[in-house]
């Protein structure tokens, strides 16, 4: 079953999972994390093949770009594509590098020496039998997300690790990130059985090109709030994700809708990207891939009962669209469409 | 062995000038995956892959295609301009291009060791090791070849990562808001104090503490530094202090009303602002107190001093950045300006010595206000 993680290739053509989905090994049954979803996400060949690359290189893949233009869909996307596990890290303000690792259940484990639930020191667990062992301190860790899939590596299981909008972190999040994006292992120090603390490495003493196929691949995604530091970006590969061109964007709609382009869509597309590119306009918030997508589906409910249909849209100027909510989010930009005239030619 | 380096190590070393975050292992990476056949289908995809693992932010990438044109195509060009461009053969010619140019290198550095004084034969060897090859290529009549290439990138004497790298450090971190975090200490001095567990204690994070009020000198002699300010506005915020700054704008000196506006509008007063905003907060001035211009205004000093007296009444955290370099503030108001207020050039080293400054060092030395009026 494994010998084909080698051949394994992202396409981005909203296509189906061609290979067999990975099994989890604690389980033995295929791993809950693998999307089942398909995922209509249609990329760009050269970031399918940024992907790829990122896959050979098995380097983290940094991800910039206009909010809504797909960053965080691309991990899905690819996970899915891949037959991978998605393991998926939001990234809060007040979130730690630890906590994508492990978390230590100190409380937990005080209360219960409290009430008298019996644990037993490395000594008693030597003693006796491995049953004992569920008593140890090990209960108290939970992993985390980047911790889990170092778990997996370990057990050669890649998969696909998602550190959305890494930007609202702390600056030293990424810092604190950095050896265990490099080495692909940590050690839980509150485990500390035999004078070993409990240690989880993705790469077993191999280089990364031996295990290269067993590896998560890290996508990482960034607003650009705040800058990461320069040994963090060193690591790193970086995409810039460009809003779709006309053609992609036709794409994007078939794979999306799961149909051929109708006259209305076609319509819309052309007024969509007049908005988007009136240079008149100084937009706060261009509409991006997903607003407009949202748009398409209102406008589809309303072309099914017959309220509106393409000649109409066509004739309508552009800032008196329908559903203009859909698409413009920003109340100084409804004020400035609102006064927005257009040229007729 | 050393063998695609003459090809692509100008390109490198001119990414880490400009000062994209690059090291060796991101050199020999690139040089390896290209051995293994990854990125060597045509040009664009070459250029695509390098681009991938050399750049690492948007403006980075545009510096990358500046320098990949400049720099890396017109040797491809060469080579494949001599066989028929179809598409099967670009793979083996820019494979058999890489082989070339080590020969080359290895023939250029045996003359080099041999003979120094052959520049004849230097000019034969196409040099690939120098930005040198760059004029070579150039002498070579080559029609199709566009030959002036504006670089109308903006580059900024410090860029506006350094900035960010240094603003960083402007932090002093207190336990705020609600305990969330095991305080294991606390819990087991708890458990001694009463003789038994009554729960755990909890503490807050640490967040940082700083709040920054800038102060920037807008129009006139500060015109120029426009897009200098832009960046360190925007380095502040991406060093971690987004929503932790409030900036005013000025004209030469603060005097009654400081704006929000960089235009001058919406004007509050100066005893507002200070007793409002700054209140032992950290205070950043930025101004070129006269230095741009060389002009020495006695006017211009008393105003100054008249305010950083003001200023002092409400915090001692405050500093001078200026952005004119340090060797032109002489014989300027720049220079007595200085002697009272601590004033550093926009540089690394500046920057550093402000935010320590700012998070409560003390002054130099030489640096004092006197209470005799000027």
């Amino acid at each position: 079953m494994m010998d084909d993680l080698k051949r394994r290739k992202y396409e981005g053509k909203g296509n189906q999972c061609k290979y067999e989905k990975l099994m989890n090994p604690k389980t033995n049954k295929v791993d809950e994390d693998i999307p089942t979803t398909k995922e209509p996400y249609i990329a760009p060949s050269n970031l399918a093949e940024a992907v790829n690359d990122a896959l050979y290189l098995r380097r983290p893949l940094l991800l910039e770009g206009e909010p809504g233009c797909g960053k965080t869909r691309l991990a899905y996307s690819v996970a899915y594509e891949l037959g991978y596990p998605l393991k998926e890290c939001y990234i809060r303000s007040t979130s730690r590098a630890q906590d994508l690792l492990y978390t230590y259940d100190a409380v937990r484990r005080l209360y219960d020496l409290q009430e008298g639930k019996f644990i037993k020191t490395d000594i008693d667990i030597e003693n006796n039998d491995a049953e004992d062992k569920k008593n140890s301190r090990r209960q108290y860790v939970e992993l985390g997300k980047l911790g889990e899939a170092i778990e997996l590596a370990q057990k050669n299981i890649p998969s696909v690790v998602l550190i959305d909008e890494i930007d609202k972190a702390d600056i030293d999040f990424p810092n604190d990130l950095l050896l265990v994006l490099d080495k692909l292992q940590f050690e839980v120090d509150e485990v500390n059985e035999k004078g070993k603390r409990w240690k989880f490495d993705a790469l077993q003493d191999q280089t990364t090109e031996q295990r290269r196929d067993f590896l998560p691949l890290i996508i990482i995604t960034s607003n650009r709030e705040k800058e990461l530091p320069k040994a963090f970006l060193r690591r790193c590969l970086f995409y810039y994700i460009d809003f779709p061109q006309e053609e992609e964007l036709k794409e994007i709609i078939k794979s999306h809708f799961e149909k051929d382009i109708t006259h209305l869509f076609e319509q819309a597309l052309i007024k969509f990207l007049k908005l988007r590119n009136e240079t008149k306009f100084a937009w706060r918030k261009k509409p991006s891939t997903s607003e407009f997508i949202n748009w398409l589906t209102l406008l589809e409910r309303e072309e099914e009962v017959s309220k509106i249909n393409f000649q109409v849209l066509a004739d309508t100027e552009l800032n008196k669209l329908p559903y203009l909510h859909a698409l413009v989010k920003n109340q100084s930009d409804l004020n400035a469409l609102e006064q927005f005239k257009e040229n007729k030619v | 062995m050393s063998e695609t380096e003459s090809f692509l190590l100008p390109l490198f070393q001119e990414l880490r000038k400009q000062g994209i975050p690059l090291g060796i292992s991101e050199y020999l990476l690139a040089l390896k995956s290209i051995r293994e056949g990854i990125g060597i289908e045509d040009i664009d995809r070459l250029e695509r892959f390098l681009k991938l693992l050399w750049a690492k932010s948007q403006e980075d990438r545009e510096i990358f295609n500046l320098k990949f044109t400049e720099l890396v195509k017109p040797h491809l060009d060469k080579t494949i301009k001599k066989d028929k461009p179809t598409k099967d053969n670009i793979n083996k010619i820019i494979q058999y291009s890489f082989t070339l140019k080590d020969n080359q290198t290895e023939k250029r550095t045996k003359t080099n060791t041999k003979t120094d004084t052959s520049t004849e034969q230097q000019n034969f060897n196409i040099p690939a090791r120098s930005s040198g090859d760059l004029s070579a290529s150039r002498i070579l009549p080559k029609p199709t070849y566009k030959k002036v290439i504006y670089n109308l990138i903006p580059r900024l004497p410090i860029s506006q990562r350094d900035m960010t790298v240094s603003w960083r450090n402007l932090r002093s971190l207190q336990r705020e808001g609600i305990p969330e975090d095991l305080d294991v200490q606390g819990t087991i001095n708890d458990i001694c104090k009463f003789g038994f567990f009554r729960g755990p204690v909890l503490q807050a994070r640490r967040r940082n503490q700083v709040q920054l009020v800038l102060l920037i000198d807008r129009e006139g002699s500060m015109s120029p530094f426009n897009p200098l300010m832009k960046s360190l506005q925007e380095s502040i915020e991406k060093g971690g202090l987004l929503g932790k700054i409030s900036t005013y704008y000025f004209h030469n000196c603060p005097e009654v009303y400081l704006y929000k506006k960089h235009n001058f509008t919406q004007p509050l007063p100066i005893e507002d602002v200070l007793s409002e905003q700054v209140r032992d907060n950290s205070v950043l001035i930025v101004s070129d107190a006269g230095a741009a211009r060389r002009t020495y205004d006695g006017q211009r000093l008393k105003e100054t001093k008249a305010f950083i007296k003001l200023l002092r009444q409400h915090t001692y955290l405050y500093a001078w950045l200026n952005p004119v370099p340090r060797p032109r503030w002489k014989t300027t108001t720049a220079e007595d300006i200085g002697e009272f207020v601590p004033m550093y050039p926009l540089d690394r080293q500046g920057l550093n010595d402000i935010i320590n400054i700012l998070l409560g060092h003390p002054f130099p030395p030489e640096v004092r206000l006197d209470d005799q009026d000027a």
